[in-house]
């Protein structure tokens, strides 16, 4: 089983066989005949190209994916490997979403993951250690490569366009916005929302769906929104976040070119365009390719990685805590309400002003995550009556939270938060502006169990809470 | 026998006791159906109306520092699976419509929140508003409803 970190520390390194995943530091510190095979690797990893036509490489790089993607399909479905499996990971036609991070600060990671994988295997089955997955620039070449389109080609498969031309969420204007922000929070839902979100819809059938890694262009279009990502960090110098909740956050659902399960944290995710694979750079919106990754120095690599486990300074700096809750049960089947000392009027700066950088959160901590995931908990303010019928319309909805692959069928240890935090800074300001908070009135908390189905797996289940508070606190990012 | 005038005030105290039972009773009706609606203003798209305007009052402080426009799009009814796109534009009181950016639902019947950068255009006086625009070709006749909360603007993260 390929391993590659313990959460929390980001210096240790396992070597895998045929993955070559180590600290430069390590290497480049050590004499032995072992680690000159180590820099052999990373000097060598695999090239992910920039599709276009008139391209030799590409072409070869095609031509071995087209191999891979027949390989894959021949596969027994029991075969972790199989297109169908792969797919699977991510989600399905029908059933939407399956572990695949939407919507999420792990939109990057997660995909990078599932990518890193998906190469490994392709190497795996076509025997070329040197595949890198090609990505689709839609923003310098908005076709897709004729080898996406031509008939009878292993590449093929029924979309509604193969062409994002003329859409403006891939025009320089927004990318050159976009690649502009240097918060990695805001950069990563721009790429998301806008030009990710917009090409599966464009492309459309299997695509639109939950089930759109079943279609080969997923893999160019995901390895453009990896480079985007590669590119913003390391071309343009932008910082991932160092918060260790993000970077100890793992994944066990990943298997490894032999189809072993692996385990793999977020945090070394942000590593891997340095020690795994390199990009051929090219432009998105203004921003050529400025950086020429594939020839890096061992020296440029050290910077720069030293720099990525740096990460931005971010500070979540608590500055006030009120308890609502100590040691107490949510029940799915009855709500919880809890009503606190707490008065608008401790918080009157803070609704008054939209300029405000203070939040007011809620933070909900559980003393065990439940063993079912098919529910979701809604947060609201000051509505005692809040039930599972309640619309997330209703003013006094704050928002809502979910507990995501925590039970326990095979998939393995999962290393998940207990605590989760709702921002209900909006709500609570929406409240006072309707009229209905008065500022000495005590505020009251509510917890809402709603089933994503029609109704809870086990409805008696008990969830216990360890604490649940009021925080106030400014989220300061000091980057570029 | 009833005299006249006591018959009088019978009736007269009948009819106020009618009058106090109906006003009372429906003042009554009145508090104990609830309070008024929590009348959240939550805007609702569909193909006949597919476009929401938001006004840039006074109460948006420095909206020239506002980073991103955050639209939270709450609920969506879309059972055609119609591939959908916004575009987000702002006018300047008096001005021409300047195009701010665009995003998309994916899959097309998964809500979610997202951002579009302003580029320092925000201005207070102006309107902000968001344009459903289906990218393929519909006929007219799809249930599409999007539901979409008050627009947000985002300082500086």
């Amino acid at each position: 089983m390929a391993s590659f970190d313990q959460p929390g520390n980001m210096n240790r390194r396992v070597f895998v066989r045929g993955i070559g995943f180590v600290s430069l530091g390590l290497v480049s510190a050590s004499l032995l005949g072992g680690c000159e095979t180590l820099i052999k690797q990373i000097k060598h990893r695999p090239i992910r190209r920039w599709l276009r036509s008139g391209s030799s490489k590409v072409d070869d790089a095609l031509a071995i994916y087209k191999d891979a993607v027949a390989k894959m399909q021949a596969l027994p479905s029991s075969d972790p490997r199989s297109w169908a499996a792969q797919a699977a990971l991510h989600g399905t036609v029908s059933g939407g979403f399956n572990f695949c991070q939407h919507g999420t600060s792990h939109f990057f990671s997660w995909h990078r993951a599932y990518l890193f994988y998906f190469e490994k295997i392709c190497q795996e089955l076509t025997g070329e250690k040197s595949f890198g997955l090609p990505y689709w620039n839609w923003n310098q070449t908005p076709a897709m490569h004729p080898a996406f389109t031509s008939a009878g080609s292993p590449l093929s498969h029924p979309r509604n366009n193969t062409s994002v031309a003329g859409n403006t969420a891939f025009n320089d204007t927004t990318l050159t916005t976009i690649f502009s922000d240097h918060n990695f929070f805001t950069f990563s839902s721009q790429l998301e929302g806008t030009p990710h979100n917009t090409a599966h819809v464009i492309v459309g059938q299997d695509m639109v769906t939950g089930g759109s890694p079943l279609d080969p262009i997923f893999w160019a279009h995901h390895c453009m929104v990896d480079y985007g990502w590669a590119k913003w960090n390391i071309e343009l110098g932008n910082d991932n976040t160092n918060d260790s909740t993000w970077i100890d956050t793992s994944w066990n659902h990943f298997v490894d070119g032999q189809g072993n399960p692996t385990t793999i944290t977020a945090g070394v995710t942000t590593l891997m365009p340095l020690l795994s694979y390199r990009y051929e750079s090219s432009a998105v919106g203004n921003f050529g390719a400025a950086l020429d990754m594939t020839a890096l120095s061992a020296q440029d690599l050290e910077k720069i990685e030293a720099r990525i486990k740096k990460g931005a300074e971010i500070r979540f700096e608590i500055k006030k805590r009120i308890s609502i809750a100590k040691g107490t049960a949510l029940s799915l089947a009855r709500p919880f309400s809890s009503k606190t000392r707490v008065a608008p009027a401790d918080f009157s700066a803070l609704l008054e002003s939209d300029a405000h950088k203070e939040r007011i959160l809620v933070s909900i901590n559980y003393a065990q995550l439940p063993t079912d995931n098919d529910f979701f908990v809604r947060v609201f303010i000051n509505l005692p009556d809040a039930n599972a019928q309640t619309s997330t319309d209703d003013v006094h909805y704050g928002g809502s939270f979910a507990f995501f692959g925590t039970s326990t069928d095979g998939h393995g240890e999962h290393h998940h938060k207990t605590d989760f935090l709702v921002d209900v800074t909006s709500s609570l300001q929406r409240l006072k502006r309707n009229g209905h908070l008065r500022a000495n009135d005590a505020l009251s908390v509510q917890l809402v169990a709603v089933p994503v189905t029609q109704r809870f797996i086990r409805p008696n289940m008990q969830l216990m809470l360890k604490d649940i508070d009021f925080l106030i606190s400014p989220v300061e990012v000091r980057s570029r | 026998m009833i005299s006249i005038g006591r018959a009088r005030q019978s009736v007269s105290r009948i009819i106020w006791l009618v009058m106090l039972v109906y006003y009372g009773g429906t003042a009554v009706a009145i508090g104990n159906s609830g309070y008024a609606p929590n009348a959240v203003e939550v805007h609702v798209l569909d193909l006949s109306q597919v476009t929401l305007q938001q006004f840039l009052g006074p109460e948006i402080l420095a909206p020239e520092k506002k980073k991103f426009v955050q639209i939270e799009v709450s609920r969506v009814t879309n059972p055609e699976r119609v591939a959908l796109s916004f575009n987000v534009h702002f006018r300047p009181a008096g001005g021409k419509e300047l195009f701010l950016g665009s995003f998309s639902l994916y899959p097309p019947d998964n809500p979610g929140t997202f951002i579009v950068a302003t580029r320092g255009m925000l201005k207070t006086g102006g309107t902000v508003s968001v344009t459903l625009a289906p990218v393929q070709n519909v006929s007219g006749n799809e249930k599409i409803k999007i539901w979409i909360k008050p627009l947000t603007f985002l300082a500086e993260q």
